[in-house]
């Protein structure tokens, strides 16, 4: 059964840097709900308005953006969690959703208020566990995320050993 | 945590001067270094250097880095996928 999610701004780009990112990840998940401030770091740059960003990659069923709740001091009072970042993670925390999110900081955050927390690569490697890629197209993902800037070349090789 | 490379706006640089574009360069090399050897957060990473999150990403990416870094409990997090 496909889930529902929250994502932080990094595994959204990660989503881009791979052919094809945002396809593969409807095969997993059937919503990503992401604070307004999340989508407005990932369009910003690239895109106008966020309306365009989710036209060009046809996603405007897949993002769904909540405003979050008051942030609890716990998040907000670190320094080295990005404004969008604390978002999603009191998002996450308020509706009880599973978060992508791939910055440490913020990883350790939401892993002590005991939110399951992901990077897009696990997911690469739960459908391939899943048998809904194969053993190359894994490969081919994680090193198009490896490529892109989205893993450090240890991780990524570490990663390889487990396909 | 500050760095600062002044480049001279001259004409012809002595030797061993850096360009503009070598210096930026320099310091896009010498974040990613720091940042990929756990020695920042992404935050101050990128507060330092000035960038966006996902510019930061793409000198990673020139850097032969990236965003999401190598750590057992990184690793973990990851592998725990498979089995979702």
């Amino acid at each position: 059964m496909k889930r529902e999610v929250v994502s932080d701004a990094g595994p959204l780009i990660s989503l881009e840097k791979m052919e094809g990112g945002y396809s593969f990840i409807r095969k997993l998940i059937s919503k990503i709900i992401v604070p307004p401030s999340v989508l407005e770091e990932v369009f910003s740059g690239s895109f106008s308005t966020a309306e365009d960003y989710l036209q060009a990659f046809n996603i405007q069923d897949l993002i769904e953006t909540q405003v979050p709740p008051v942030i609890p001091e716990a998040i907000n009072s670190n320094p080295d969690l990005h404004q969008p970042e604390k978002e999603a993670i009191a998002l996450a925390l308020s509706i009880q959703k599973p978060l992508l999110i791939e910055e440490d900081i913020g990883r350790g955050v939401g892993d002590s208020l005991g939110l399951i927390i992901s990077g897009i690569a696990g997911l690469v490697l739960q459908a391939q566990a899943q048998k809904i890629i194969n053993k190359k197209e894994a490969t081919l993902k994680l090193r198009e995320l490896f490529e892109g800037g989205r893993l450090n070349r240890k991780l990524y090789e570490s990663l390889l050993q487990n396909i | 945590m500050k760095f600062t490379i002044e480049v001279p706006e001259i004409e012809k640089r002595p030797k061993g001067v850096l360009s503009p574009g070598q210096a930026k360069e320099l310091t896009e090399a010498i974040f990613a270094k720091l940042y990929d050897e756990g020695l920042f957060s992404e935050k101050q990473a990128c507060d330092l250097a000035g960038l966006t999150r996902r510019e930061f990403g793409e000198v990673l990416s020139r850097h032969d880095s990236g965003s999401l870094r190598y750590s057992p409990k990184n690793l973990n997090i990851e592998l725990q996928q498979k089995s979702q």
